[in-house]
């Protein structure tokens, strides 16, 4: 048993958070709010060699990309990180395109949902990307994002959209393109799992930070006790839900027989926690948290946003449970 | 990153499995749970036997020497199984605390004593008005020449009837701040004005009020300094083992999967209907936490390092998702959770039942939630401390 990340992984943290102090501050994230993409950022970011390192023989661990996933849901960076990275696994010598997209110059992103009637829908990143990768339940395409359809307004600064796949290239059938989805989806998860501990994580320290300084009765709004209990929660489960990310992504660099179910319960658990940890840090603010000049309503919003994209969490719950009582069942 | 015991633990929890297999662990559990006592002493011998109550103590002590990875499948083993090691938890705790702050006495004699399975020893903590505030306890302890003379009560001396020794926290000052007059002792259950009376319980176990009528003790039965019991007390926290709630929700959740699988007479099974397998699928998401924060504690043990902090998160994690799992899981066995769980026709051979009115208990002992969450809160995020000044 080793519970720490090696020396590599708390280096590539600390590269990585510095990079996002940089290009996802507060002002970053408000000024990409918009177009849901910062393409400073996203240069940035291919600099560093994404997408392309979690691709080919010497690539990056899902557990190296969770940590970065981490540093990314702290800073809310505002570009389709997990689905750029996930659509480049899954294109890596399966397409011509893969080339352009391992080096960021085009981007591609996976949908995390299947297709409903020849269109996949609410895709993050597709309002910016070149192409999606969606599954339909019997193929897995390859789609030109030229014809996707906007939302005029949406929750949180994600860039989705709508894509149209007539005429999509077909990436694999049949059982070969479940078991990828499958195999998609559950990184999917395990990184979209971290993102969201980052979430949480930002979300408490500027809940901390608030009450520590905001005086009323004259005191710290940190010495109550009704406060400093639902924080006690709220870093319980943080701590507990990047353990679970931090398994999950384990699992499935080791290909373990658990690394669905653990996913899939890694991403639950861990929107759960984001929603409550920003919901809590909100509430302490008092009226300053429902005002949009505060941030924490940034981390709000996007923690639900992240959570939605999947669909309802009871049908995740759902999933999970098909997952640990039905054996065999692809998710 | 490695979230696995390893091959040691695997092979010893093979080895541990065998034995519960052997002694009928079911049946064993079945016993232990009607007797109302969480000990049993035929399971406590075959245990001596094998080595197992020192299989973590070094060799000194006639002990195996095994790894916290080794224990860790072990505990795991024991409560998935449903066979009850409590008594000698508390016992092993106090043995380790003798051995590190004990009279040569204690240590040449007491600790071999407990270790080879012949004697258990119980805490005397708590008291009718000191719970959570366990430093205000007013069992008072009397210096008399070369004896103490002890008055007072104490509230949950759990396993008090089947021990031979009571690790008794008392008052012997009264002049100084509350925690700074407190001194330990080891008193003989046998003593001359002792009396012990049962408690009986949500959950189905027992345990004992104890009253201290003018009880001598020779200066010999102190533990640590006159004065020093509150470090002594400290000492023992430190031997707290994982939080025990993990492993109550794992014996609960493998009950109630077992009853959900089982086809009802009309030919279907619960785990179809989606309101049971949500709730199952639940309690597995907060079992994976809170065995998650367990291992970290497993982790840093076997690093050297001293979980503080840590322990209580999962202590507070564990708990609180038994006590939610115990209601939730109870309410997806429907009419058939009303009935008790000593019924033939209880779900998941009564354990679920049972589990829900024991899970309450999880939340309250070994430090209640309140009191950990003010831990976590000073100690993980620097937020002042709230307690009142005395």
């Amino acid at each position: 048993m080793e519970l720490a990340l090696d020396t590599d992984q708390l280096a590539l943290a600390e590269v990585v958070d510095t990079l996002l102090q940089k290009h996802s501050s507060p002002e970053r994230v408000r000024a990409a709010e918009a177009e849901g993409f910062d393409e400073a950022l996203w240069q940035a970011l291919v600099e560093l060699g994404l997408p392309g390192i979690a691709v080919g023989a010497e690539s990056a661990t899902t557990l190296d990309l969770a940590v970065i996933a981490e540093s990314a849901g702290k800073a809310l960076a505002t570009v389709p990180l997990v689905e750029s990275v996930v659509a480049a696994q899954v294109l890596h010598g399966r397409h011509e395109v893969a080339a352009a997209v391992e080096l960021g110059a085009q981007i591609a992103v996976f949908s995390p949902t299947v297709a409903h009637r020849g269109t996949a829908r609410r895709v993050p990143g597709a309002a910016i990307a070149s192409f999606v990768v969606a599954y339909d339940g019997e193929r897995l395409l390859l789609a030109d994002c030229a014809g996707a359809s906007r939302p005029a307004s949406s929750l949180a600064s994600l860039a989705l959209a709508d894509v149209p796949l007539a005429g999509a290239s077909v990436l694999a059938e049949g059982p070969e393109a479940a078991a990828l989805y499958a195999g998609a989806m559950t990184r999917w998860r395990s990184l979209t799992a971290a993102v969201q501990v980052g979430i949480a994580s930002a979300s408490l320290d500027i809940g901390v930070e608030y009450v520590k300084a905001r005086r009323q009765f004259g005191v710290p709004i940190a010495t109550f006790q009704a406060l400093q209990h639902r924080f006690a929660d709220v870093v319980t489960a943080v701590e507990g839900a990047r353990l679970l990310a931090y398994e999950a992504a384990v699992a499935i660099d080791n290909d373990t027989a658990r690394a669905q179910e653990l996913a899939l319960m890694a991403y639950l658990f861990a929107s759960e926690t984001a929603h409550e940890s920003a919901g809590t840090s909100l509430h302490f603010h008092g009226g300053y948290g429902y005002m949009l000049e505060y941030d924490i309503q940034l981390y709000f919003r996007r923690a639900k946003a992240l959570q939605l994209l999947t669909g309802d969490p009871d049908d995740v719950l759902d999933d999970l449970a098909g997952a640990l009582f039905d054996a065999g069942v692809t998710r | 990153m490695n979230f696995d015991l390893g091959p040691a633990a695997e092979a010893f929890r093979a080895e541990v499995t065998a034995f519960l297999d052997e002694i009928d662990a079911a049946a064993t559990s079945e016993r232990i749970h009607r007797t109302h006592t969480h000990h049993d002493w035929d399971v406590h011998r075959a245990m001596a036997e094998k080595g197992w109550l020192t299989a973590s103590w070094p060799k000194e002590y006639g002990g195996q020497e095994r790894d916290v990875f080794e224990m860790a499948a072990m505990t795991e083993e024991f409560y998935r199984r449903g066979v009850q090691i409590e008594g000698w938890e508390i016992a092993e705790l106090v043995a380790h605390t003798l051995a590190i702050v004990g009279t040569e006495q204690q240590k040449r004699e007491v600790v071999p004593e407990i270790l080879r399975g012949e004697a258990l020893a119980c805490l005397g903590y708590s008291e009718p008005d000191a719970g959570s505030d366990v430093a205000s306890v007013r069992t008072k302890a009397t210096r008399d020449g070369d004896e103490w003379v002890i008055d007072g009560q104490k509230m949950f001396t759990t396993m008090a009837h089947e021990s031979k020794y009571v690790f008794l926290l008392a008052r012997s000052n009264t002049e100084v701040p509350k925690h700074k007059g407190l001194t330990m002792f080891l008193v003989p259950m046998d003593s001359p004005g002792i009396e012990i009376q049962p408690v009986y319980t949500l959950g189905g176990e027992r345990t004992n009020i104890t009253f201290y009528n003018d009880v001598r003790v020779p200066d010999s039965a102190r533990v640590g300094d006159v004065d020093g019991g509150w470090r002594v007390m400290n000492v023992a926290l430190a031997f707290e083992r994982q939080p025990a709630a993990v492993g109550y929700l794992r014996h609960l959740i493998e009950h109630t999967r077992q009853w959900a699988e089982t086809p009802d007479e009309d030919g279907e099974r619960p785990i179809d209907r989606p309101s049971v397998r949500r709730r199952l699928a639940r309690a597995m998401i907060d079992l994976e936490v809170g065995k998650l924060l367990g291992s970290r504690l497993t982790d840093m043990t076997a690093k050297g390092l001293l979980p503080m902090v840590e322990g209580s998160m999962g202590k507070l994690y564990g708990s609180e998702a038994l006590v939610r799992a115990g209601s939730s899981l109870l309410n997806a066995t429907g009419v058939d959770g009303l009935l008790g769980g000593d019924d033939d026709n209880s779900p998941g051979g009564g354990w679920v039942e049972r589990g829900f009115r024991h899970s309450v208990v999880t939340t309250i002992y070994a430090g209640a939630s309140e009191i950990q969450r003010g831990i976590i809160a000073e100690g993980r995020l620097g937020l002042p401390s709230t307690r009142p000044r005395s």
